[in-house]
């Protein structure tokens, strides 16, 4: 069997005296896909950032393409984030250069080439994103849900092997959440990019989740896409809420 | 009445404000050594990219500015002269006109000026634009592209700021004389060329030691300490305005340090 | 390659070049006042002190810069040896009988090093060679050269005397004042009628009287000439008489004219003396006024720094009832 893409073993995160979550772990293959469902989502969005190597987890070990991040130097690390596609809901594209540069920023730096050329390898990308018309505009100038698409779209110019979301549901019409479904299936299944997804919401468990990684109250479990009770999940969130709202209603 | 306490927070107050200026110094320096290294270990890494870039800066530094930097060099040189004049002619010896003009110019109010212009006009624009770039990720951004943005953000703007101000400083300099020799024939009636030479035998290869050496140093310290404070931004947008803020102040007092320090090493 | 450029990197690439020729071009003016163009070429020449020359010190030829020091280096027998550099165009100018002394402008400070050049007969210092060296003079040596101790006593000798002649000459019984006091009385006299010149000039009756004389002597001559005519025809004894007699006549002629004129010539000293009686309060006025000038002189010089210590003591000031009476 190959080396798993992210293996995470018994990391905790913790501020001050308070942790976040303790001895978590778990593997992600290549080609495979998880999510990971937290109530906060605080939780869940740490979680990406250790994977993604921008916080360094408290305790425990996280080993990135075969490699524990102590054995990384800086140069390393930047290696590695190369290969590592993260879209956070925050993650915004660099405001005063076009699309188009955008997008081949990473190809540009990296690969040498000219300009011109970097444009020519992003173009079918930005098509396939229906961004092609608009690669000479700069971010302010494109809708919301064009800019969420552009930033995927840079994520995948520089062909990750491991995705990181975070709500990608969120904030996207379904015509185009179909797209971006469609484009990371491609992605899974054809360049056996592993993926890790974090959401509030069960649905996505549907799509991205052969595992799941759900996150308590401090708690984490573990579970198989199959396992995984969509019903039960909603309920017991739904109940969580309404008793939230009595207690508001109470004081 | 109890002392203690008045004396504890008069003490206290000022021990810390001090220890904060000498964080943000040492800070700076530890920014400066970042930067001369990741030129050096990144210096084969994204050549056209920064290339591209580092033009960039030099033109809306250097290019953009030689309106405004003509404009005040020119006013400026006529100012020195008329200056000049009233006050030579009081002692009759209008012969040491080139000479003021090449110690108040070259030496001193040239560069000076220059730094002032350059850190107003580019270095609260690199400043602002860093603080946003922070608070709006995409600083984040281009680290999870595997750039390192102290390479491909700071490294341009200080290559790009030093060129253009040592070619802005060299522009003023040329452009002050012009306009003082301007006035100095208009009001003097002396021959232009007579000036010229004047000038020409003023100017000591020193003088050009010394423009390069604050040159270089102002431009330096510009780009640096703009960039320090707006990669110093942090999370908040509100951060941005007393950042750049400081960023200014901070470039003033270190120009008018160097000014100083470098003048006293080769005049004194 | 690509060679399509934006106009940000044309501009880029024009304001670059433009700064690198404005450099070139300042290098080149600044170079050309300084000289940094032109052939140079090196001597040496050593003084027994430095003199406060360094690196960069002037280096003339009558008075004109052709060089500059560029090296001051002590050598092994405690001497001071300079290198300098002195442009090409002058260097046939530097023979090996030509001199470098260390001058200034003023006593101390901005020395230079002046040669002088050699003379025509004599063979070029070769590039690198030496240049005979004159010690310069210390300040000492030029008070001792300029005799200046001498020169002090002479003039404190001149002003001495000046003093007593100053001192005379505002004396009552001096000689300036019993000159003047002299033309006066001379005058009063003169003018009162009084002694000879006095009686001559003023009596009227003594002219008159001088003047029928005369006229009688004129008559008494045209008788003789009568007489003498009458006795020419007496006899050729009379001859030598009568010529005698002629001669004597002529002689009387002559003596009247000379007494007329000396007559004239008293009037005109008359009326001249007139004259200079009416100018003498002038001439006392103006003998006054030089007086006082050469008091204020003499004041002025008695402040000099170099000559108040040498001053001999003030004499007692004497009443002569013209001391001067202060600015009127």
């Amino acid at each position: 069997m190959s080396e798993p893409i992210l293996s995470c073993e018994n990391i905790e995160y913790c501020e001050g005296d308070s942790c976040l979550f303790k001895d978590v772990s778990f593997q992600l293959n290549r080609g495979q896909r998880a999510v990971v469902l937290a109530e906060p989502h605080r939780y869940a969005t740490t979680l990406l950032k250790i994977c993604a190597t921008l916080t360094a987890p408290t305790g425990g070990q996280i080993r990135l393409f075969g490699r524990t991040l102590e054995e990384m130097d800086k140069q390393d690390i930047y290696e590695v984030r190369r290969r590592i596609g993260l879209v956070r809901r925050e993650t915004s594209l660099v405001s005063n250069v076009t699309i188009l540069d955008n997008v081949s920023l990473g190809l540009q730096y990296h690969e040498e080439i000219d300009r011109e050329e970097a444009h020519e390898q992003v173009a079918d990308l930005l098509r396939q994103f229906e961004l092609y018309e608009d690669r000479f505009l700069r971010p302010a100038q494109l809708t919301f849900e064009q800019r969420r698409l552009a930033v995927y779209a840079r994520e995948l110019a520089k062909k990750p092997q491991l995705i990181l979301l975070e709500h990608p549901s969120l904030d996207l019409g379904e015509r185009v959440y179909g797209l971006l479904l469609e484009i990371f299936k491609t992605c899974s299944i054809e360049d056996g990019c592993a993926f890790l997804v974090s959401s509030i919401k069960p649905e996505v468990v549907k799509h991205w989740g052969e595992w799941v990684l759900i996150f308590d109250k401090g708690r984490c479990e573990h579970l198989e896409g199959d396992q995984f009770d969509h019903a039960g999940y909603r309920t017991s969130m739904r109940g969580r809420g309404a008793q939230l709202s009595r207690e508001w209603r109470d004081q | 009445m109890q002392a203690k306490p008045y004396f504890e927070i008069v003490f206290g107050s000022s021990g810390r404000w001090l220890l904060n200026k000498l964080y943000r110094i040492s800070d700076l320096f530890g920014f400066f050594v970042v930067c001369v290294k990741t030129a050096f270990s990144y210096r084969k890494t994204g050549r056209r990219l920064m290339v591209r870039t580092t033009i960039q800066q030099i033109y809306f530094t250097g290019f953009e500015s030689l309106e405004l930097i003509s404009l005040i060099a020119l006013l400026v040189g006529g100012l020195v002269v008329i200056q000049g004049i009233a006050q030579l002619t009081r002692v009759g010896s209008r012969e040491v006109l080139a000479s003021l003009l090449s110690v108040v110019i070259i030496r001193e109010v040239g560069p000076l000026l220059t730094a002032v212009i350059v850190t107003l006009r580019s270095g609260t624009a690199i400043a602002i634009e860093m603080g946003y770039m922070t608070v709006l990720r995409e600083i984040e951004s281009i680290e999870m592209q595997g750039i390192n943005p102290m390479h491909l953000l700071a490294i341009p703007r200080l290559v790009g700021v030093t060129v253009a101000v040592v070619c802005l400083i060299l522009f003023f300099d040329v452009l002050s004389m012009f306009g003082g020799f301007v006035v100095a024939w208009a009001l003097v009636d002396v021959p232009l060329w007579t000036l010229f030479n004047d000038l020409a035998r003023a100017v000591t290869g020193t003088d050009f030691i010394v423009g390069s050496v604050k040159a270089f140093l102002f431009g330096v310290t510009i780009a640096l300490v703009c960039l320090y404070h707006g990669f110093k931004t942090g999370d908040a947008i509100t951060n941005i305005p007393p950042q750049v803020s400081r960023a200014v102040v901070d470039c003033f007092l270190i120009c008018i340090f160097f000014n100083v320090l470098i003048s006293a090493l080769f005049y004194l | 390659m690509r060679l399509q450029y934006s106009s940000m990197e044309k501009l880029t690439g024009a304001f670059i070049l433009l700064t690198l020729l404005i450099l070139l071009f300042t290098v080149a003016v600044v170079g050309r006042g300084k000289n940094w163009f032109r052939k140079h070429i090196t001597y040496y020449t050593t003084f027994k002190e430095g003199y406060n020359l360094v690196t960069g010190s002037r280096v003339k030829l009558f008075g004109t810069d052709i060089g500059s020091v560029t090296d001051v280096e002590l050598t092994e027998n405690n001497l001071v040896r300079m290198r300098i550099r002195v442009l090409a165009a002058y260097a046939s100018r530097i023979r090996i009988d030509s001199i470098a002394t260390v001058e200034s402008p003023t006593f101390i400070g901005s020395e230079f090093i002046a040669l002088t050049p050699g003379s025509a007969d004599a063979p070029v210092v070769p590039p690198g060679g030496n240049i005979i060296s004159k010690e310069k003079k210390k300040f000492t040596e030029y008070l001792e050269e300029y005799e200046f101790e001498r020169t002090l006593k002479l003039v404190r000798d001149i002003l001495k005397n000046l003093v007593t002649i100053t001192t005379q000459l505002q004396d009552s019984t001096g000689p300036l004042f019993g000159t003047l006091e002299n033309i006066r009385q001379l005058s009063t006299t003169v003018n009162e009628g009084e002694g000879t010149l006095g009686l001559i000039i003023k009596s009227d009756e003594l002219y008159q009287n001088i003047m029928s004389e005369l006229d009688s002597i004129g008559k008494l001559v045209a008788s003789l000439r009568k007489t003498v005519d009458h006795f020419s025809q007496a006899g050729a004894d009379f001859e030598k008489t009568a010529k005698n007699v002629e001669e004597f006549t002529q002689g009387a002629t002559e003596m009247t004219d000379k007494i007329q004129e000396l007559l004239e010539r008293l009037l005109r000293v008359s009326v001249l003396l007139e004259r200079a009686m009416t100018d003498v309060p002038e001439i006392s006025r103006q003998a006054r006024e030089g007086m006082r000038e050469v008091n204020r002189i003499l004041d002025s010089v008695k402040e000099n720094f170099l000559i108040r210590p040498n001053l001999p003591p003030a004499a007692a000031p004497e009443s002569h009832g013209l001391e001067i009476r202060g600015d009127q």
